[in-house]
């Protein structure tokens, strides 16, 4: 098991093991981590170690999100877009491209799982796009599809889709087989069965999986949004180097960075929510 | 042995099934790795009501066999007829309560679980509440019908597993070591009800069991299994399924001590 997706599934089962006590003794570790960063950052720029070019003070940085919010004159927020206009376009982006691969990953990983030959058959050209960095397809998909978000949502679509194929095919095998024989046993036909006991048992790792799936679809985001991709967060990080806006640089590190971190609890507590029972399967 | 015909055949007369029938039954496992002869031949007449206690060395095909009555696994030779339709898929008729309780569906609530067979079968949401409340109420559990099953302990678990498979009125109820996960007082517990169950409902049940004392406590009919390829090696009908006595007290029977022991040389032989 050393795939991303079997990697995200184990860190789980690793994360519901681990004892409340330690929970809160890590949250605090990390808190504290978190202040030495900054201090030593703030302490780095206090010295004038480097000029403010290489390394903006934390107040340079507060100032770019105050633009980033406000208009002033005939400038409007930062690349002509509020910060968060460049966020939901991302976002946008994100959710349409993930959003298809929800549809298409479950049911591609289904019928992966469920007939011999289809999986003979398509199995390796997921995996072979899977192991593919997106963006060396990105130009050939900017030659289909156009230089503006549908080349994105696509790129997005295939990034995500073949994680949640591969957890859905990982969740349906690992079903108990005693779970299985049982719904047969009362009287359960092939439909029921998938319907009843297999979808529902996979759904835990398909939820992984989709999670796993919109990280890399992040990640994969910000950088093709270096072709045209004002409004857009990975935008707006990609224009700074002509300006040699340091300090917008950075503010995009920590929106992405936080971003990515929001996404990733919003939708633990959405699996949370969907299959209380997760570890109990 | 008279008192132990009469059990056979007061259990016999309160069955209203039909009777099961193994012809030269046999199976063999192939794998890449190669061929396991895991049972067989057996032939076997199994009465309406019979409760069959299986015991027998671990690997001996215990498992096979109860896997190829409920119809998951096909013989490589040999059939299986229960009255004069021959076993060849799983179906309703024969319902199975496995060892682990992951065989319930944790997304949902006890009674749920229990209405499954119900649901599948079609039946109207009115009637399978009426009938799933029924069974949770033979199985005591009528107090947790809303709670998701993984709140539940073991033994209340297997409850459920028995209580979904009664919901279904199966002919037949094979159990492959329903209580051999559980703690021994439990366990005791569980003894009680399913042999209580047995008597109200007549059903004919097979119980696959690693523990001699529970296998001749409550089967009307006691089966020894030879080491692998699994053969019927003992096959005794048993008096004290039929007794009022809780196995504890039953343990201080000397009638019980020379029965139990006397099966334990079959399947140490
Ligand atoms: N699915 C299988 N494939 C191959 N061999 C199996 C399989 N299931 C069981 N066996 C083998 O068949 C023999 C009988 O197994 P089983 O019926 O589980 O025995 P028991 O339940 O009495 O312990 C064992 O040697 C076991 O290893
Ligand atoms: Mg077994």
């Amino acid at each position: 098991m050393s795939t991303p997706v079997a990697v995200a599934i184990e860190e789980d089962e690793q994360a519901n093991a681990m004892p409340t006590r330690h929970r809160g003794r890590t949250f605090a570790l990390r808190l504290l981590s978190l202040g030495v960063v900054f201090g030593l950052w703030w302490l780095l720029t206090a010295l004038k170690i480097w000029s403010p070019l290489i390394l903006p003070a934390p107040s340079a940085v507060w100032r770019a999100f105050v633009q980033s919010v406000t208009t002033d004159g005939p400038r409007r927020g930062l690349a002509g877009y509020y910060l968060w206009e460049h966020l939901w376009a991302s976002l946008q982006r994100i959710l349409k491209g993930v959003g298809y691969a929800m549809i298409v990953g479950p049911l591609l990983g289904l019928a992966l799982a469920s007939f011999r030959w289809v999986r003979i058959v398509v199995e390796p050209w997921v995996g072979f796009l899977r192991a593919l960095p997106p963006l060396g397809y990105f130009s050939l998909l900017i030659i289909w599809f156009g230089i503006d978000d549908t080349s994105k949502i696509w790129l997005l679509f295939l990034a995500a889709f073949p994680p949640i194929t591969i957890a859905t095919i990982v969740g349906v095998e690992r079903v108990r087989t005693d779970r299985l024989n049982g719904a047969r046993s009362l009287g359960a036909s092939r439909l029921q069965v998938i319907r009843h006991v297999t979808l529902p048992s996979a759904l835990p790792d398909v939820l992984t999986g989709i999670r796993v799936a919109f990280g890399f679809a992040w990640t994969t985001i910000v950088a093709a949004e270096t072709a045209n991709g004002i409004p857009g967060i990975g935008g707006l990080a990609w224009a700074t180097k002509k300006e040699n806006r340091t300090d917008v640089a950075i503010l995009c590190v920590i929106v992405i960075g936080i971003t990515a971190v929001v996404i990733d609890a919003v939708l633990q507590r959405f699996e949370r929510r969907v299959v209380p029972w997760k570890h109990h399967a | 042995m008279s008192e132990a015909n009469d059990a056979a055949k007061v259990a016999g007369a309160s069955g209203s099934g039909h009777p099961l029938r193994l012809r030269a039954l046999s199976h063999t496992y192939r794998t890449e790795r190669g061929a396991t002869h895991a049972v067989g031949p057996i032939d076997l007449e199994v009465a309406p009501g019979e409760f069959l206690s299986l015991l027998g060395p671990s690997g001996c095909g215990k498992t096979t066999l109860l896997q190829i009555l409920a119809g998951f696994v096909h013989p490589s030779d040999g059939s299986v007829l229960l009255g004069d339709q021959p076993v060849t898929a799983p179906a309703a008729d024969r319902g199975v309560v496995f060892q682990q309780s992951s065989a319930l569906l944790p997304w949902r609530s006890v009674r749920q679980n229990v209405e499954l067979g119900l649901q599948l079968a079609g039946a109207n949401k009115a009637a399978r509440r009426t009938r799933a409340d029924a069974e949770l109420d033979r199985v005591g559990l009528t107090d947790f019908a809303d709670r998701p099953v993984y709140e539940l302990s073991g033994g209340m678990q297997q409850r459920v597993q028995i209580a979904r498979v009664l919901a279904n009125d199966p002919e037949l109820l094979l159990m492959d070591e329903p209580f051999g996960a559980l703690d021994a007082m439990t366990r005791e517990h569980l003894q009680g009800e399913l042999r209580h169950l047995w008597r109200t409902t007549g059903r004919t049940m097979v119980l696959i069991t690693h523990s001699v004392e529970e296998a001749v406590a409550l089967g009307s009919r006691v089966l020894v299994m030879s080491p692998r390829p699994g053969r019927i090696v003992f096959d005794e009908p048993s008096p004290f399924a039929n007794s009022d006595r809780p196995l504890s007290v039953m343990l201080d029977d000397p009638d019980f001590h020379e029965e139990c022991r006397r099966v334990r040389a079959a399947i140490e032989h």
